[in-house]
């Protein structure tokens, strides 16, 4: 009549159980890690992009202060567009492109598929030899067209 | 029968506990690596964040680079080098100042690095031209 339930841990449980807690901290910690990782590839990501977009941005200041150069040489000869392109190719920016409207442009590549574009007017006469209407970051990274695969129906063909 | 029965299970309890130190060294070693990762990544960038900020704010400053940078908070260890302390976030940024003159104008670098407990994490160029006018 009286009997009595004994509960008894037995032999292996407390293993399989320690089994189970050291695979949950593991998956934990390498989750983590794995998120650690992700979120420093991201971080270099930027740095790359920002980096090479101040290296562009120094590149264009550099072409300025050359074409700034130039235009304060030979202000005085009063040259034309395609004029001013030699002089300013031969005074190492062989980039800019000055269109007959003395207007001018040039790229410089910002990395990333990306260009940073300059543009203005040359006003070699005025005491501001140039001005700047343009300085854009450019995506050039072209969208290649993924069409999906769809099901196209044969057109039917009645005798 | 019962003496043999507790044996065992001492056996297998210090078995497990030899198991789970073993294995914890390992897992807190990951814990710690991932935790450091995520200590210096958000360090650089908050070190490039404040970079940028200096960059944006010499491109634009109406007064020359020695004073933009005191005014935002940098220290001048000497003529051309200025140096902000962000210590309680981790990072110190120096600020080297170069100029080229030329006659129709000048041509000022100002090269910001960043460096974290004396290692440099990255350097980022801040370059402006400024013509003068010419009679």
């Amino acid at each position: 009549m009286n009997r009595k339930t004994d509960y008894r841990v037995g032999v292996g449980a407390s293993s399989i159980l320690m089994v189970l807690v050291v695979l949950a901290l593991a998956a934990m910690s390498l989750l983590s890690l794995s998120a650690a990782r992700n979120s420093e590839a991201l971080g270099d990501r930027a740095l790359d992009m920002t980096t090479n977009y101040y290296q562009a941005v120094s590149e264009a200041q550099r072409m300025l202060a050359a074409m700034d150069a130039s235009l304060a040489d030979h202000a005085s000869d009063n040259p034309d567009a395609a004029t001013w392109q030699a002089l300013l190719q031969a005074h190492g920016i062989p980039d800019v492109t000055v269109a007959a409207d003395l207007s001018y442009s040039f790229s410089v590549n910002a990395g990333a598929q990306r260009m940073l574009e300059v543009g203005g007017r040359l006003t070699p006469a005025q005491p501001q030899r140039y001005t700047l209407t343009r300085h854009q970051l450019v995506n050039t990274a072209t969208a290649e067209p993924q069409p999906l695969q769809l099901f196209q129906p044969q057109p039917t063909v009645t005798p | 029968m019962k003496h043999f029965k507790g044996n065992t299970l001492l056996i297998e309890l210090m078995l497990v506990l030899l198991f789970f130190a073993l294995s914890q060294a390992i897992i807190l070693q990951v814990f710690a690596s991932a935790q450091q990762t995520n200590r210096t990544v958000s360090i650089r960038n908050a070190a490039l964040m404040q970079a940028q900020n200096t960059a944006e704010f010499l491109a634009v400053a109406t007064t020359d680079a020695e004073t933009a940078l005191l005014s935002l908070g940098y220290t001048a260890d000497s003529d051309a080098l200025f140096i902000a302390d962000h210590l309680s976030e981790g990072y110190q940024l120096t600020a080297h100042i170069s100029r080229f003159t030329q006659p129709s104008g000048v041509l000022t670098t100002v090269t910001i690095t960043a460096s974290q407990e004396g290692h440099p994490l990255f350097t980022l160029p801040a370059v402006r031209y400024q013509g003068v006018r010419l009679p």
